[in-house]
């Protein structure tokens, strides 16, 4: 039987095979003439999940659009058809051209979240490349990483060649570039290149850097190998949103996915300061695209994709500076074609009726609020400027508008915590359903319910808060014990997320390249998926820890010194390290931080350059 | 040919019907029937052409389909009808789905304004081939006598959760299974019932073969076709 005819009898029996097939409306397959290299685009989750990522959609269509170079996409197959494809030792492929992943020039990963490590390095297992970096040799391609991961990618130091840090929309056609230059001159070599590109802005290679170590196992020196190399590693941004390149069409899954609707992205950055939001320090600075654009960017999505919803992307979608402006403009022609908009979830202190109105004449995704914290204090300590008043007002003028679920997310486990910042979650709750009774009968809606959803603080890298410790696991339950106690209102449901999950990821996202054993351990134990419940098994991964002889709590929960050399410190991310340390010792001072719109707290991100909207000028 | 206008039942509106037959093959045959409706449904929008929307809250296109296909079955007679609110002539309308398909393996045949109900089809012709370790022109011989027996009666669960016997024989019209010796496949061609109360699935098929016959019986992977290719009316003549 040919290798075809084993796939389709394969076919036949896994579930949902529509995720395996490729040849979807707007997949990009060049002529092999016009091919110089080809870049397998990976997402190590599945297909579904994949597909709704508009990171990678954005780079697939601007590394598409870069001479020479064809972007083939690759997802993780679900277990029932990894273990089919293993016991008949069939590889992974891409899904433009059913190309061995193997086989391509360049294998890039984009690293969204910690617990997909183990997915990413399974799937190199699958496509027959070796794990470690050291062992592959000419012939095996190059290994990218990139995603907000990247920004601490230590743990997969010893797998990746080299990883993008920042945006890539300009880097990454810059990088295949200079590797077409290298070939076509007969310059290349791995390691030719991979120097070469280390002095491109934007790209860290690993190998390069030299890491040594106190005897107790903190960080003594983080050294470039070569002198014409940076010490530091600067990220990369588009300086012009509204020039970047962005597809005018997305490829149209057959199979059902996570978000089926056209997505535009409203801006980039975050102009809160949350103490223990990555994503709102590494995207800074702050860059909106006009409502021009996005009108027309998402008018030309519609008619390329048939969609019936628009979605906006953003950090924070009431801190876009033309709000009214963009809705207006989208429901010019998004209403006759009987299109829907739908926005991200809002913030309490801008939920106002105007906006009300625009959502609920729109499909509201459901009423959503995250004070994160429990009482007023706590919120200041995190600089989460909402107060419980905003609440009370938002949610008043939800019921009023017929919503009767509302939906508050909260974080346990915060820096300073106590039990009355636990108890005061249940307390917000309640006085949410108090307001709801508040109004009179025909002003609201039949029933009430209120959904207190807690996740575990996981302290992040470039954050004022990178420096904590998470609480112990024992502690992060007890938490949750006690306000399963607390909660006791029959119209409020609680919804808690497990906390070895919370913990696996603090010691990933903390951690340095000496976790690269215990992640190999992982991978040769056939572990994969471990951000899906039926895959993520604690009790195995503590083994493993104990196996390779690695203390997991030296990255979770130690406290950092102010002057401890961290992991990371080898990228700069735009935000200073001095300021993110003024923002934690203000934390700890319980002191707020003002919005970029208020006032400019110097963070650092404007030196990256950008459309300064919000900004200072640079000096 | 003029369209016709014909009255919505369900209000004044009129619309007018338009037939597209379509081939969905190689890898395609594994998008499921849902994922093909949805597909075409966002093909349909994005082709402009002038869709019949449903009056009410939520109006969406209207657009039915003819039996649906199993995962894993290829044909190249899938119809769809569709209501426009406008006389479109069937090249128009060919032309302009066919400009937003989404891949080769997907391919609009044709389109017409209908003569007949989908809901009166009689027969679907089916091309199949079967390959595996092992496999002999004995299998083809043996698997084509049970086929020709005077009944083939097999244990069906039905709604109720409880097994009942159920005889195909009536709803298979004809029955081929033959030895390909050059390519050491079994190729045959089937015409079985297609109409609402009596729908006979090839798999259905395939399973009592393998059940009562030696056919298919091996420890690997067993690799085969099922390829719808023609549709007939009650009376055998090609449906319209
Ligand atoms: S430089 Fe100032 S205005 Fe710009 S992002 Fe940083 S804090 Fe905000």
């Amino acid at each position: 039987m040919t290798n075809e005819q084993k796939r389709a009898a394969v076919l036949r029996s896994v579930s949902k095979p529509g995720r395996y097939t490729g040849g979807e409306y707007g997949q990009i397959v060049k002529p092999d003439s016009e091919v110089r290299m080809r870049v397998a685009f990976c997402f190590p989750d599945t297909y579904e999940i994949g597909m709704s990522n508009l990171g990678m959609r954005i780079l697939y269509h601007v590394l598409n659009q870069t001479e020479g170079v064809a972007c083939e996409r690759v997802y993780a197959p679900w277990l029932d058809m990894d273990s089919e494809m293993q016991k008949r030792g069939l590889c992974l492929l891409t899904h433009e051209t059913a190309r061995p992943v193997g086989e391509c020039d360049i294998v890039a990963f984009t690293l969204q979240y910690e617990l997909c490590y183990t997915t990413a390095l399974h799937m190199m297992m699958l496509s027959n490349i070796p794990l470690y970096a050291k062992d592959r040799g000419e012939d095996a391609p190059i290994l990218l990483g990139g995603g907000p991961c990247a920004y601490n990618a230590e743990p997969l130091a010893d797998f990746f060649d080299i990883f993008s840090i920042g945006e890539g929309e300009e880097a990454l056609p810059e990088l295949c570039r200079l590797y077409m230059k290298m070939k076509r001159e007969g310059t290349y070599s791995k390691s030719a290149f991979l120097h070469e590109a280390a002095k491109l802005k934007g790209f860290y290679v690993p190998s390069l850097y030299e890491i040594s170590y106190h005897e107790d196992g903190t960080i003594s020196a983080i050294l470039p190998k070569y002198d014409d190399i940076p010490k530091k590693i600067k990220k990369r941004i588009v300086e012009d949103l509204d020039k970047a390149p962005f597809p005018e069409q997305f490829i149209l899954p057959y199979i059902e996915t996570v978000h089926d609707r056209s997505v535009i992205e409203v801006s980039r950055g975050c102009i809160r300061g949350c103490r223990f939001c990555q994503a709102g320090m590494v995207y800074r600075p702050i860059r909106e695209k006009s409502p021009d654009t996005l009108s027309r960017q998402a008018k030309c999505l519609y008619d390329h994709s048939g969609h019936d919803e628009v979605s906006m992307i953003t950090l924070s979608i009431s801190d876009y500076s033309a709000l009214g402006e963009l809705t207006d403009k989208l429901l010019e022609w998004a209403n006759p074609a009987h299109v829907g908009l739908s926005l991200p979830s809002l913030r309490i202190d801008s939920f106002g009726e105007q906006l009300m109105q625009k959502v609920s004449s729109v499909r509201a995704s459901g009423i959503t609020f995250a004070p994160e914290a429990g009482t007023q204090r706590l919120r200041d300590v995190i600089n989460k400027n909402v107060s419980e008043e905003d609440l009370m007002r938002s949610a008043e003028i939800a019921f009023r508008a017929g919503k009767g679920s509302v939906k508050l997310y909260f974080m346990q486990g915060l820096p300073t915590e106590t039990e009355e910042d636990l108890a005061g979650i249940a307390d917000l709750a309640n006085k949410v359903v108090d307001v709801y009774y508040s109004l009179p009968k025909s002003e609201r809606n039949r029933s009430v319910n209120v959904t207190v959803s807690v996740s575990c603080f996981v302290p992040k890298p470039f954050t004022a808060f990178q420096w904590e410790g998470q609480d112990t696991l024992g502690e992060m339950e007890k938490k949750q014990e006690f306000l399963r106690s607390v909660i006791r209102n029959k119209h409020v449901r609680f919804h808690w997320h497990d906390a070895r999950v919370s913990r696996l990821e603090a010691i990933f996202a903390k951690g340095d390249r000496r976790l690269s054993a215990v992640l190999a351990l992982a991978v040769e134990e056939g572990v994969c998926f471990d951000a899906w419940d039926e895959c993520f098994d604690f009790d195995a991964w503590m083994r493993r820890f104990e196996k390779v002889g690695i203390d997991p709590s030296f990255y979770a929960n130690r406290q950092m010194s102010k002057d401890e050399i961290l992991p990371w410190d080898m990228i700069e991310c735009g935000v200073s390290r001095e300021f993110l340390w003024r923002e934690r010792e203000k934390a700890y001072g319980e002191k707020t931080t003002p919005s970029c719109a208020e006032q400019c707290s110097g963070c650092g991100a404007s030196e990256c350059g950008g459309e300064l909207r919000w900004c200072p000028k640079r000096k | 040919m003029v369209p016709q206008a014909q009255v919505n039942q369900n209000g004044p509106a009129v619309f007018f019907p338009m037939r597209f037959r379509l081939r969905k093959d190689g890898l395609l045959q594994y998008i499921s029937h849902l994922d093909f409706v949805r597909t075409m449904t966002k093909a349909l929008v994005r082709s402009k052409l002038p869709l019949w929307f449903t009056q009410g809250f939520n109006p969406i296109p209207k657009i039915t389909f003819a039996a649906p296909l199993s995962v894993g079955m290829e044909s190249d007679c899938e119809l769809m009808d569709v209501r426009l609110c406008e006389p479109t002539s069937p090249d128009v309308a060919l032309k302009a789905l066919r400009a937003v398909m989404p891949d080769a393996h997907l391919e609009v045949l044709d389109a017409y304004i209908p003569e007949n109900k989908l809901s009166s089809i009689g027969y679907l012709a089916y091309d199949l081939c079967i390959a595996y370790d092992g496999i002999s022109s004995a299998h083809a011989e043996e698997a084509e006598r049970y086929l020709s027996s005077p009944s083939i009666v097999i244990e069906k669960t039905g709604k109720s959760g409880k097994p009942r016997e159920v005889d195909l024989k009536p709803m298979i019209a004809s029955a081929t299974l033959k030895w390909d010796e050059e390519k050491e496949e079994i190729v045959g061609r089937w015409v079985l019932s297609a109409s609402p109360d009596a729908f006979l699935n090839p798999d259905l098929l395939l399973g009592a073969l393998r059940t009562h016959t030696p056919l298919m019986q091996c420890e690997g992977d067993v690799w085969y076709s099922l390829r719808r290719v023609e549709i007939y009316a009650p009376d055998l003549t090609v449906f319209r």
